[in-house]
């Protein structure tokens, strides 16, 4: 059973949509995509009947792939309408997560560094090196040493 | 129930929306938008447009039911 109809004369499609199974804001949804070729017009009743025309923009569109393409973009909607209902409590979690992580500075932030951290950045944080480049540090120093050792 | 009624003489197309998808706000705003292509005249139940620039009546009448149609998805 077909839930549209061809209107060739006319160069129209009528689809018949099940309010119990699309709600409104799927058949919106689906019919908002459709607005990029084709002209479309929702009539009927949101409780009853929805009956969505759709006429295209150029006249080489096939009628009957229109028609069938709408009802699939419907199904496809249904099925994101679906999956965000399942995921609504997970998207607030993650939600209140990065919105958390991103709280105002604090009054103290203006304030200087302690002198723990300063110590921390002038002795640790420094660019990174191999451990082959450190060795070689350490051996260059060494060497710096060990004449005046040798001396003594 | 024909929602599109083009006038070619009178370079003129009426509109009718069931108000059941259409609301009228979203109408009165889609108005405001098109004020540089048309004009626009709000009657008891149906709207008339009438065009400003030389674009075609049918094409101004569809492309507006679509815009209203824009504006309700979002």
């Amino acid at each position: 059973m077909e839930n549209y109809e061809i209107d060739s004369k006319n160069g129209i499609v009528i689809v018949s949509i099940n309010p119990k199974i699309y709600s409104l804001d799927i058949v919106y949804s689906a019919a908002y995509i459709f607005t990029e070729k084709c002209y479309v017009l929702l009539d009927g009743d949101p409780l009853q009947e929805i009956i969505a025309e759709l006429r295209p923009k150029s006249k080489d569109e096939d009628l009957k792939k229109i028609g069938m393409e709408f009802n699939n973009e419907l199904i496809n909607y249904a099925n994101y309408d679906s999956q965000s209902r399942k995921n609504v409590r997970l998207r607030e979690i993650l939600l209140q997560r990065a919105m958390l992580t991103n709280l105002a500075p604090s009054k103290d932030a203006n304030q200087p560094i302690p002198m723990q951290n300063a110590e921390y950045l002038e002795k640790e944080a420094k660019p990174w090196k191999s451990s082959k480049e450190t060795k070689d540090e350490e051996n260059n120093n060494r060497k710096e040493e060990e004449p005046s050792a040798t001396f003594v | 129930m024909k929602r599109i009624i083009i006038e070619r003489k009178k370079n003129q197309v009426q509109l009718s929306f069931n108000p059941l998808f259409y609301k009228s706000y979203f109408i009165d705003a889609a108005i405001q938008d098109f004020s540089k292509i048309c004009d626009a005249k709000k009657m008891d139940d149906m709207l008339l447009l009438e065009p400003k620039t030389d674009i075609d009546v049918e094409t101004l009448g569809y492309e507006f039911y679509n815009y209203v149609l824009c504006l309700s998805k979002n």
